[in-house]
């Protein structure tokens, strides 16, 4: 039937088996091959399947608000968006730089910005952030330019509508939304709600075509302060003109609400804009006022004064020789001086002059353990426990460890380092007959829902009315005839004391006598107080007292705010009319 | 030319397993693309229905006709290839299309069935038990001048898809083993020279990618991985018509092409790919066995090629897809998308039929 030579016939089919016999192995790889991956290794193919389609991403609750005693907004949640670049596919570097440049125009990124996505591109990395929370205006031009690979993350950004109001307060976070400083720090975890979950089914180019909420994110609690946006204005206002006026390192004041320990406004000087995205010296940031500590020089003699009094180490019509105008410490050859010769002072003038001589006299009456224990009573050498980070307790050193100068200088307010808040703090015991109510700055979560009004748990008397009584008085003849004048107020009574120290060099390890710490720290009315003030400037050129420098200031601030609270002044007892305003701030 | 008595003769079985496997083809080519615009299923539909009567009309010609004329056509198309060269338009990177009115075409797939012919008359007058030296470098050249001109295109994987069809020639003709031994070492030598001088880096890293996919995974391996991870995902039963997470949500690439296998693999499993693997098999096994029923040489050497070119693409392809071999672009013949492919394999096919029946005539 065929026409083939048989040897032929024969080699051909003999190759042909031989052929299919090759062909059968390579079969049997390909089965072999598939049983692999399709029964041993289809668990975790599958797995990789579905990973790849399958994305668990968080929900971000949206943060919550910080506003002030009276509802205005200090800091809020807006939206905002993110662009980010992630490219499955190769593409050549050259089409990876076109992007980023068009990207650059539009952004105006940085040429450091640009380097480290070019260097991320290199690396192969599959997500990078080419500009976090621009605005709404912005992200619309980027999805104009049309860029593969090139996406927009919906965020959220803060905003902080008054800039640099309270900035030291408020705090910052940082790019993802945690707090960093201040409030936003402290209580991060009241704002900032609970993270949601969701998944989302996405295709090989990253389109999404099913999201599910696996669980809904909550939001945040908002925070009101005790601040008042007005008053906060006021006083850092004024800081800064006094600030730039005596060409002064730094500053800062604090005015509180003495009965409730609430902080209407604290201010530091230098500041700096939340909303300003350049990075601020680490030192411009920091909340100096509970943070910074110093030697508060004769501010402090409002805790001598109260000792000696409170433990009757001297009476009322005790005298004093300051006639020398200096004080040999027993034991010793040094001498601490006044700024003059005084003659011989009686225990109330010793306080309103701010003679350091006739004070040591008193100190040393007072005793080491006393004094020591009433520096403690008072607050010193501890946190004030104030609602915000970082609050530094200062140096207080027990008596074992005291020097043959130590009570002479602690009487007068040397070898001790205080806080701002702390010396304020002090003050309020005097302005609260006795009880000391420590300070606070948050009035209300939304957390809570209430409003915590009148509860103190840890106020506590410290000295006895009669006592507060007799140092306020000595604290209004010392603003009346002695060392601060000016910081009277007109129709009102000032209760106060002026310090001013002399820093301690750390160079020379000597207190220098050239750079000084002023402060000024009262509160008025003295018969009721509204409000009490801690002002504290940090080496002002050319005078430097704090009578002269400080308690301007403290003139200056109490004046518009007495003014702003409607307190009913001595002449003018009118405005004890219930208004909306002072109903409110009486009620709060 | 054909008459009735030849019509009996037609082995209506080998078109009923090629239009088999070609429905499967458009089945799988609709599951992972019917979400794109283009109705590539209907395109190769149509294709189909053109290659069904090509093969037909092709039927009409005796091969023996064929074979006689093979070196005309053989002219034709190496001047077709050498003008696209010179005048083509670069479409998708390559010149190897020509583009006409309505549909476009690759010479290169089409010179295959030329290549057989002309090979087939080549090596059928030589009558000796073994190939000559003369006979190796003129049928090597015969072989090599349009492999260079696809190669050129640059379309390396449809060049490197004509050696089986010479391979085969070659097994037939028989060679000296010492030649065997020149071939391997000149191959060897080829594929060190070809590395260092012709290759394009990306086709350097397709072949390095084999050996460790994982170094890439975004890059050069991403093709690998991804069939990988569809073939693997879909399991002994697979997950099911049109859905393969794989091919329906785009990971995988070239799916309606090269990696149509891989999306069988995904959405019918183990089971599946079997039921192709078979199907094939039978395809290929009655091919060969054509073969046997050629009543001269030149009938062997056609059916032979035809039958080593088929078989030698469907394992290249399957290789690819389960990360055996580089990634080549060559398609899983009559089951892959693409018109050329499908009409010079249903060509392929009809010589086989020619041959097949005329096995009686002038007995």
């Amino acid at each position: 039937m065929y026409r083939m030579i048989n040897s032929h016939e024969k080699k051909f089919k003999n190759r042909t088996a031989v052929l299919l016999f090759f062909l059968s192995l390579w079969l049997g790889a390909i089965i072999f091959r598939l049983i692999q991956l399709q029964v041993i290794n289809h668990a975790q193919l599958k797995t990789s399947a579905i990973k790849q389609t399958e994305n668990i991403t968080p929900i971000f609750p949206k943060r919550g608000s910080i506003y002030d005693r009276s509802g205005n907004i200090l800091a809020r949640s807006l939206p905002s968006y993110s662009v980010f670049y992630s490219l499955f596919k190769e593409e050549p570097l050259e089409n990876h730089l076109k992007k980023i440049e068009k990207l650059r125009k539009t952004l105006h990124l940085t040429e450091r910005e640009v380097r480290e996505i070019t260097s991320r591109i290199k690396d192969k990395k599959t997500f990078i952030w080419i500009k976090r929370k621009i605005s709404p205006e912005l992200s619309e031009k980027v999805k104009e330019l049309h860029l593969s690979g090139v996406y927009l993350k919906e965020e959220s950004k803060r905003f902080y509508p008054y800039g640099t109001l309270a900035a030291h307060v408020i705090g910052r976070v940082n790019i993802d939304d945690v707090g960093a400083s201040g409030i936003e720090y402290k209580y991060n975890s009241i704002l900032e709600g609970e993270k949601g979950k969701c998944l989302i089914l996405k295709d090989a180019k990253r389109r999404e075509y099913r999201v599910e909420v696996l669980k809904e994110s909550i939001p945040g609690f908002d925070i009101t302060l005790t601040l008042d946006e007005t008053i906060q204005y006021i006083s850092e206002k004024e800081l800064e003109k006094t600030i730039r006026k005596t060409q002064a390192k730094w500053g800062c004041i604090i005015v509180s609400r003495p009965s409730t320990g609430e902080i209407m406004a604290m201010a530091n000087f230098p500041t700096f804009d939340l909303n300003s995205k350049s990075p601020t010296l680490f030192q411009v940031d920091r909340n100096k006022a509970i943070h910074h500590t110093f030697d508060p020089g004769s501010t402090f003699k409002i805790v001598t004064a109260s000792a000696a009094i409170e433990f009757h180490k001297v009476r009322f019509n005790d005298s004093f020789d300051c006639s020398e105008g200096a004080f040999t410490i027993p034991g010793t050859y040094k001498k601490i001086r006044d700024y003059r010769r005084f003659g011989i002072l009686t225990f109330p003038e010793v306080i309103i002059h701010s003679s350091n001589v006739g004070t040591i006299q008193i100190g040393q009456q007072v005793g080491e353990d006393t004094l020591f224990h009433a520096i403690k009573a008072f607050g010193f050498g501890q946190e004030t426990g104030i609602d915000l980070p970082a609050e530094e307790r200062g140096i207080l050193n027990p008596p074992n460890t005291w020097s043959k100068f130590s009570l002479a200088s602690l009487s007068i307010g040397y070898e001790i380092s205080v806080t701002a808040i702390q010396l304020l703090q002090a003050t309020n015991i005097i302005a609260n007959e006795g009880m000391l109510i420590p300070p606070k700055v948050v009035l209300s979560t939304s957390l809570t829902g209430e409003k915590d009004t009148g509860d103190f748990p840890e106020a506590h008397r410290v000295i006895s009315p009669e006592t507060a009584k007799t140092v306020s008085y000595l604290l209004q003849k010392a603003v009346q005839e002695g060392t601060g004048t000016s910081a009277q107020i007109d129709e009102y009574t000032v209760a106060g004391k002026t310090g001013t120290a002399q820093k301690f060099d750390l160079d020379i390890k000597q207190y220098s006598s050239e750079s000084h710490m002023s402060s000024f720290v009262g509160f008025v009315p003295a018969e009721n107080p509204a409000i009490s003030i801690v002002v504290v400037i940090d080496d002002p050129k050319g005078q430097y007292y704090g009578g002269h420098v400080a308690a301007p200031l403290f003139r200056d601030v109490a004046q518009q705010v007495l003014r702003y609270l409607k307190v009913p002044s001595k002449t003018n007892p009118k405005s004890q009319l219930i208004t909306a305003k002072n109903w409110r701030t009486n009620t709060q | 030319m054909i008459n009735r008595e030849l019509i009996r003769y037609i082995d209506w079985v080998l078109i009923g397993i090629l239009l088999l496997n070609s429905i499967i083809g458009v089945a799988f080519i609709y599951s992972c693309s019917h979400y794109l615009p283009g109705n590539y299923y209907l395109k190769q539909i149509i294709w189909i229905f053109i290659s069904l009567v090509a093969l037909f009309l092709f039927l009409f010609f005796d091969y023996h006709f064929l074979a006689d004329y093979s070196y005309l056509m053989y002219g034709l198309l190496i001047s077709t290839l050498g003008g696209i060269l010179v005048f083509g338009k670069l479409v998708a990177g390559t010149k190897s299309w020509i583009r006409l009115p309505f549909f476009q075409i690759q010479p290169s797939e089409l010179t295959k069935v030329v290549v057989i012919l002309v090979l087939a008359r080549y090596f059928s007058k030589r009558q000796k038990e073994l190939l000559s030296v003369t006979d190796l470098i003129v049928s090597g050249v015969l072989f090599l001048l349009p492999v260079f001109l696809i190669a050129l295109q640059p379309d390396l994987g449809t060049a490197l898809s004509f050696l089986p069809i010479y391979l085969g020639a070659l097994i037939l003709g028989g060679i000296n083993k010492k030649f065997i031994i020149f071939l391997l070492i000149f191959s060897m030598l080829f594929g060190f020279v070809g590395w260092k001088y012709f290759l394009k880096d990306y086709q350097k890293t397709r072949l390095t990618t084999i050996i460790s996919p994982n170094k890439d995974p975004l890059g050069a391996g991403y093709h690998i991985i991804q069939s990988k991870i569809a073939i693997g995902s879909g399991g002994v039963k697979g997950k099911g018509y049109k859905k393969g997470t794989q091919s329906q949500l785009r990971f995988l690439p070239a799916r309606h092409t090269d990696f149509i296998f891989s999306v069988i693999g995904e959405e019918f499993g183990f089971i599946g790919v079997i039921a192709v693997i078979l199907t094939y098999a039978l395809f290929v096994f009655r091919l060969f066995h054509s073969a046997f029923m050629s009543r001269d040489r030149v009938g062997i050497y056609i059916v032979f090629m035809v039958s080593m070119m088929i078989v030698c693409q469907f394992f290249i392809n399957v290789l690819m897809t389960i990360g055996f071999l580089p990634v080549a672009g060559i398609p899983l013949p009559l089951i892959s998308y693409g018109g050329s492919s499908l009409l010079a394999n249903y060509l392929a096919v009809s010589l086989v039929l020619n041959v097949k029946m005329r096995r009686f005539v002038n007995v």
